[in-house]
């Protein structure tokens, strides 16, 4: 039998870790995203009057009845979106994982890969949002002869944050709440943008472990982020999402800032880096251009990616300047 | 072993299996009362009790009974065929291959739409490993030597794992968590269907394995005796191992790899009331069904809406229970 040393995690500290990493894709997808506005809602009016249809993430067609009145989120970046649209009261249910204080008094049906459905079914959602890269549920084939809707949706990069909130405005007929929000975003990410322009562009490397030394490859989310706040990646040219390299790489790139995600598990460490062999070698280490970032800002490609960038931004900045001359 | 004596132990166990699905139907991670479940049933009440109890805890269960069955037969039988106290359903590499092809199902991007892709590529996965087995373990001798089957077997999954951790190397997260969670087994996405399907292995299955019962009999014995005493040893060897790895596949791609029931029950049942395999087999297989059933109730609603992984739930109730049985029988 199969036993890979991350099952044997308990379950906080496997959802933390996969909840730091939910991302993919590249800056320039973002950028155009920037640049395109709108874009083309999917199949919007196809169903006469009250009937909503949307294809989801997963290229299936969810069809309600009418507009989603009771949501069940098992995805918390969409329980964000949901939230910023002004349709959190609509949700009934959410995950474990969710962090958004408008929903904590909403009945949790457990985690969002392997929710209770039992305790799902029990709140009587008319829409479910799941992953859409969750293969081995079968929760469609178990919610929809149900008379529950379920869409897919596809949460990893910047990108998936506007086509979650075109899709799920949609769905709960808050289109031009959804027109609001994502002008919003768009405009508040470029100017972040274009604050940190004529500024040197720092050599980042965002670190979600340290031994081994697991790092943000350049088609993550954390990495668009980092384009955003006016750095870039250390490592531009690894294959992979998260990919482990060696200490000794870290080395010989010589990054001017490490980021790692507030966890406790990893700030005793910070504060022995000095010390702790290979990392003392690293001149940021020396300078102590180390920065910390709480984690479920950049774990969730959600409305808060502008309050990740610009924490991002800033703290980058200020390990800058702390900089020994 | 006395056919009054075996017909009260399979009469007990029947019970016991019984009960322990009316137990996983009447407890779950919403609470119903009695009523309202036996309304449910019958379809009458408000919807979503109907719901819960008729598409969702009722499948489940049965579900559970069946893949404890089919897994506990399955073990009875290696453990017999190889002669290895600690054979199980997976030693072959049964569960690496399914593994294999679940996971390269769910890295490749099969989303949520395709309820039946990830379970169809697990089975094939562990043909895939049956197959390859058999064949490397026919290259050495004339004949089918058990011994060289349990090395074959015991390599072809090393190099499954291998296969599964670079796959899961270059996995984006959410797979790598959705495959993580398939291979801790869960019952989670029990349907009718997967019950149907399930079945349609089980019963002939079982069917097979109890008919071959007293070859496997001679078989524990060793080999030459059960020959001389005229079993046609290389048929059931074939046959056992065929059944046998059949059984554990239809259990593996369905619910995913759930330890322990398998090596566990048929021992059990050996130390309660002996290795007679025509009694053995069928009184694992509903011990089988009792002890998982049970386990995935209790997995579903210790920490309710959380479920805990069956496999876990299965081996914290089976080993307290397997050591007191060992001390009672050396008391």
């Amino acid at each position: 039998m199969f036993q890979p040393c991350r099952a044997s995690r308990t379950r906080p500290s496997t959802a933390a870790r996969a909840g730091r990493c939910l991302w993919a894709c590249a800056l320039l997808v973002l950028l155009a995203a920037l640049g395109c506005h709108g874009g083309d809602v999917p199949n919007e009016g196809r169903a006469p009057s009250t009937a909503v249809s949307v294809e989801d993430d997963a290229g299936h067609l969810v069809v309600l009845p009418h507009p989603a009145r009771r949501v069940v989120s098992l995805v918390p970046s969409a329980t964000d979106v949901l939230v910023a649209l002004g349709a959190g009261d609509r949700i009934v249910g959410r995950t474990d994982y969710d962090t958004a204080p408008e929903v904590a008094d909403r009945p949790s049906v457990g985690g969002g890969l392997d929710p209770s459905l039992e305790t799902l079914v029990a709140v009587e959602p008319d829409l479910v949002i799941a992953w859409a890269e969750a293969g081995p549920s079968s929760l469609r084939g178990q919610l929809e002869p149900l008379g529950i809707g379920v869409f897919g949706l596809r949460s990893q990069d910047t990108t998936d944050v506007f086509g979650a909130i075109r899709s799920l405005s949609h769905l709960v007929a808050r289109d031009s709440a959804g027109g609001v929000l994502a002008s919003r975003i768009r405009r508040e990410l470029a100017a972040i943008r274009a604050s940190t322009v004529g500024r040197p562009i720092p050599s980042v490397v965002y670190l979600v472990e340290v031994d081994p030394p697991l790092v943000a490859g350049p088609a993550t989310f954390v990495a668009q982020i980092m384009g955003i706040a006016g750095a870039r990646t250390a490592f531009p040219d690894l294959p992979g999402l998260w990919p482990q390299i060696s200490l000794e790489e870290l080395v010989r790139r010589q990054p001017d800032v490490l980021v790692l995600p507030e966890l406790a598990s990893l700030t005793p460490f910070v504060a022995r880096m000095r010390n702790a062999p290979g990392w003392r070698e690293l001149r940021a280490v020396q300078n102590g251009s180390v920065v910390q970032i709480p984690p479920e800002l950049m774990s969730r490609p959600g409305p808060q990616i502008v309050t990740a960038a610009r924490v991002l931004r800033d703290r980058l900045h200020l390990a800058l300047e702390r900089r020994p001359p | 072993m006395r056919i009054g004596r075996a017909a009260a132990g399979l009469a007990i166990l029947t019970a016991v299996a019984a009960g322990a699905l009316l137990v996983s139907v009447r407890f779950g991670a919403v609470s119903l009362g009695l009523g309202e479940i036996v309304d449910a049933i019958r379809g009458v009440g408000a919807p979503s009790a109907v719901a819960i109890v008729r598409d969702l805890r009722l499948p489940r269960a049965v579900q559970a009974a069946l893949v404890g069955a089919a897994l506990s037969a399955s073990g009875a039988t290696f453990q017999a065929l190889l002669r290895n106290p600690l054979a199980d359903p997976y030693i072959l590499g049964v569960s690496g291959g399914a593994a294999v092809g679940a996971v390269s199902a769910v890295v490749l991007g099969v989303s949520i739409a395709q309820a039946w892709v990830v379970p169809l590529a697990a089975f094939v996965g562990a043909l895939v490993a049956i197959i390859v087995v058999l064949r490397i373990a026919l290259m050495v001798g004339q004949t089918l030597d058990t011994r060289i089957l349990l090395l074959a077997g015991v390599v072809v999954g090393a190099f499954f794992n291998a296969c599964i951790l670079l796959v899961l190397t270059f996995a984006d997260v959410e797979s790598f968590r959705s495959a993580i969670f398939w291979m801790m087994g869960s019952l989670a996405g029990a349907s009718w269907s997967k019950v149907w399907v399930l079945a349609l292995y089980l019963v002939p299955g079982t069917l097979v394995l109890i008919t071959m019962a007293r070859s496997l009999n001679l078989f524990a014995i060793g080999e030459e005796t059960a020959a001389y005493l005229g079993t046609p040893v290389e048929r059931t060897k074939y046959v056992a191992y065929g059944t046998a790895s059949l059984l554990a596949a239809a259990a593996v791609a369905l619910s995913g790899v759930i330890g322990f029931v398998g090596l566990i029950t048929p021992h059990v049942v050996r130390l309660i009331w002996g290795s007679d395999y025509r009694f053995l087999i069928p009184a694992a297989s509903l011990l089988g069904a009792a002890l998982l059933s049970l386990t995935d109730a209790l997995a579903r609603t210790v920490a309710a809406p959380i479920e805990l992984p069956v496999g876990v739930v299965t081996a914290f109730v089976g080993v307290p229970f397997f050591v007191w049985l060992l001390r009672r029988r050396g008391a």
